[in-house]
């Protein structure tokens, strides 16, 4: 899944960011924050409404308890029958017992066992109870007299407010756990981006950089520094292959020279067999270092892409069908068995595809992959060059079924200089091999934009090289 | 001989380098004009096979680039239009030679030989001869006094590569440039090998050493056995 949608482990991902966690800490504070404000305004409602009810009852029971001192019993007992009687909605609710303590009105749950302020239920309908406020009293009569006012209004408030701060609460989280991700999505994106730019450089694309689009203030100045520190070591690993370069073209004069005084000497007749050998021996050491030589400034060449200007579009079966031909009596020679053969997935096309390349250039990629293999495999191996048609891709594969290469060395192999060592292959690392050839190899690969990959052949080394077909580049 | 065609029908182009290759010719194949350009301009080449109907640049304006860059490598086009105009329009834009298509594969190798012969100045040899060694070019067959001797194609194209440089020393460079269009050195015994080969089949029929090793410098092949 790409661009708007994010997977599971995206998800994750954005969660364990130090920039998510610290927008749901700050949302955490704001719904305490709003917990408490709540919490204080429901306190201070609550508290008021009470009073207020208080006070109405206490009110009512002042009014009554000056009639009953003035008239009587008989008094009161009227004009609460006449307050319950003329309102239809009467505003409290009166209870009374005797001096026995027989309930003589109205319907409580249970008569107040104590004067003063206290909770009863009052039943509406059979069905139905509701709690109610009372403030009883005892009359100079024995008789006791309870006023109560149902809690319904008050603690339909208080919920009211209850259900508004829980709202709030989870309306602030989830508003700050979306922003969170958002935020930590955006600076995800500018990590990620400047972790696949870091392992393009780790994987060699010296020339790339931190894209500066999109960036935010923090970051910006974060992708100069970087920028500016890649600058400095890509001039740096410029200048350390400038020195080989250098060293390798200054050289090649020198030797000739020393060179063309061997020959000269070689050429002298005074000599005995045994100086003229030791002279020989010389000559092919200088030869192998112009060889060297060569191959270095020919890497560098390549690592340039100015030769791309020398590519044309060309037939691979042709190349590997010549080369197989010149190196088929070198594995006869040493009883193997050099084969070429010809895939091809799905249809067989009329037009083959072919690629853009350089002929030569080519050709000294495939005779190295073949002279690998002729030389680290013994005899009675088989060394097979496949030409793989495939719908997009056109693939080489040269496969021995020598000794191989350790997996762990798959990507060391191609580094100059690099041979694998005695102890971890049975390969012949003779002191004429300086470890160039692979790395001369993949510079080719890379000029073609083709992928070379190292792997098992069980037995044996398998080395596939996949390059775009014309029509695909095109 | 090394030999350029400029070609974009494939299967005409294979079928022409097939035969050349079976002749013991190296053919290269660019499939359109400016490859052609390109390859002709970079690489020296005996002959050049060129057709009339190309993409991106036509035939005959390769041609005239082709001249006007100085590349006077003697050249046959090969095109589908015949009539007289378009002949002399081919030859006018510095063509040596013009076959139209289809053609038999014998005679457009008559005319390659034609116009290589013309251009060198010097008659074209049908055989190259070394003492009693006798390689013929046209049936591709190599005779030792009597005796015929089979060579495989890369064979006969060493062999032919010494024979025209017959006196000559030649070195592993040339012939790896030459025979086998390497243009690096191997590391392995590739030219020592099919010279070993060579030698063993021209020993086999009596020509003993024939080609002989100059030490430090290469290879040669002369007249007379010793």
């Amino acid at each position: 899944m790409k661009n708007s949608k994010i997977s599971v482990g995206g998800f994750i991902k954005i969660f364990r960011t130090q920039s998510f966690k610290r927008v749901l800490f700050s949302t955490a504070g704001l719904c305490l924050g709003i917990f408490l404000i709540g919490l204080f305004f429901y306190l201070q409602i609550s508290k008021a409404q009470n009073e207020n009810i208080k006070a109405e009852i206490k009110r009512e029971i002042e009014i009554l308890l000056v009639d009953y001192h003035q008239d009587g019993l008989n008094e009161l007992l009227h004009d609460i029958h006449e307050r319950r009687k003329t309102l239809r909605f009467p505003r409290f609710l009166y209870a009374m017992s005797d001096a026995t303590g027989k309930v003589i009105f109205d319907k409580i749950q249970e008569f107040p066992e104590e004067d003063g302020w206290s909770f009863s239920f009052t039943e509406i309908n059979p069905e139905y109870k509701q709690e109610t406020l009372f403030f009883t009293t005892t009359l100079d009569s024995g008789f006791r007299l309870a006023i109560g006012s149902l809690t319904e209004g008050m603690r339909k408030t208080e919920n009211l407010i209850i259900n508004v701060l829980g709202l709030s609460i989870l309306i602030t989280f989830l508003s700050g756990g979306l922003l969170g991700a958002i935020l930590a999505r955006h600076f995800l994106s500018q990590v990620d981006q400047i972790c696949s730019t870091a392992e393009r450089i780790g994987n060699g694309a010296l020339k790339e950089r931190i894209s500066l689009q999109g960036s935010e203030r923090d970051f910006e100045k974060l992708t100069l520094t970087l920028n500016q520190m890649l600058d400095r070591m890509e001039a740096l690993v410029e200048s350390i292959k400038n020195v080989s370069t250098n060293i390798a073209h200054d050289l090649r004069t020198p030797l000739g020279y020393v060179r063309q005084s061997l020959e000269e000497v070689l050429e002298e007749n005074s000599l005995t067999s045994k100086d003229q050998g030791k002279i020989e021996h010389a000559l092919s050491g200088i030869d192998d270092l112009q060889d060297l030589f060569a191959s270095l400034l020919r890497i560098t060449e390549l690592e340039s892409h100015t030769l791309k200007s020398s590519f044309v579009e060309l037939d691979i079966e042709e190349v590997l069908i010549d080369l197989v031909e010149a190196y088929e009596p070198l594995a006869h020679d040493g009883a193997q068995i050099l084969t070429f053969e010809q895939v091809h997935e799905g249809k067989v096309l009329k037009n083959a595809p072919s690629v853009r390349g350089n002929r030569k250039l080519l050709i000294q990629m495939f005779s190295n992959l073949i002279e690998n293999a002729l030389k680290h495999s013994g005899p009675s191996s088989v060394i097979m060059v496949q030409l793989i048609y495939g719908e997009e891709k056109l693939v080489v594969r040269v496969r021995d079924t020598g000794s191989g290469i350790p997996a762990s060395l798959y990507k060391e192999v191609f580094r100059p200089f690099f041979r694998v060592p005695k102890e971890e292959s049975s390969r012949d690392t003779s002191p004429k091999s300086f470890g160039i050839g692979l790395s001369l190899v993949e510079a080719i690969a890379k000029l073609h934009n083709a992928e070379i990959v190292l792997s098992d052949n069980q037995p044996g080394l398998l080395v596939t090289i996949s390059f775009n077909t014309v029509s695909k580049e095109s | 001989m090394k030999i350029l065609l400029i070609e974009d029908d494939v299967v005409n182009a294979k079928y022409i380098q097939k035969g050349l290759h079976e002749l013991g010719h190296l053919v290269h194949i660019a499939k359109d004009g400016s490859d052609g350009v390109w390859m002709a301009t970079e690489e020296v080449y005996d002959v050049i096979i060129l057709d009339r109907m190309l993409p991106q640049i036509d035939g005959l304006r390769v041609l005239e680039v082709l001249r006007e860059k100085g590349v006077l490598t003697p050249t046959i086009m090969l095109t589908a239009m015949g009539s007289i105009e378009d002949k002399v329009a081919g030859l006018r834009a510095g063509s040596d030679d013009y076959l139209v298509k289809p053609f038999a594969f014998s005679e457009l190798y008559a005319r390659i030989c034609v116009i290589v012969r013309r251009s060198s100045g010097t008659p074209e040899k049908s055989e190259l001869i070394a003492g009693p060694l006798r390689l013929n070019l046209l049936s591709r067959k190599l005779f030792y006094a009597d005796n015929q001797i089979e060579l495989q194609s890369t064979e006969f194209r060493l062999l032919e590569y010494l024979l025209r440089r017959k006196g000559q020393v030649v070195t592993r460079t040339m012939l790896l440039e030459g025979v086998w269009d390497f243009n690096f050195d191997p590391k392995t015994t590739v030219v020592e090998t099919h010279i070993s080969r060579l030698r063993t089949k021209l020993e086999e029929a009596g020509a003993r050493s024939l080609i002989k090793t100059i030490r430090g410098a290469g290879y040669t092949i002369e007249d007379d056995e010793e």
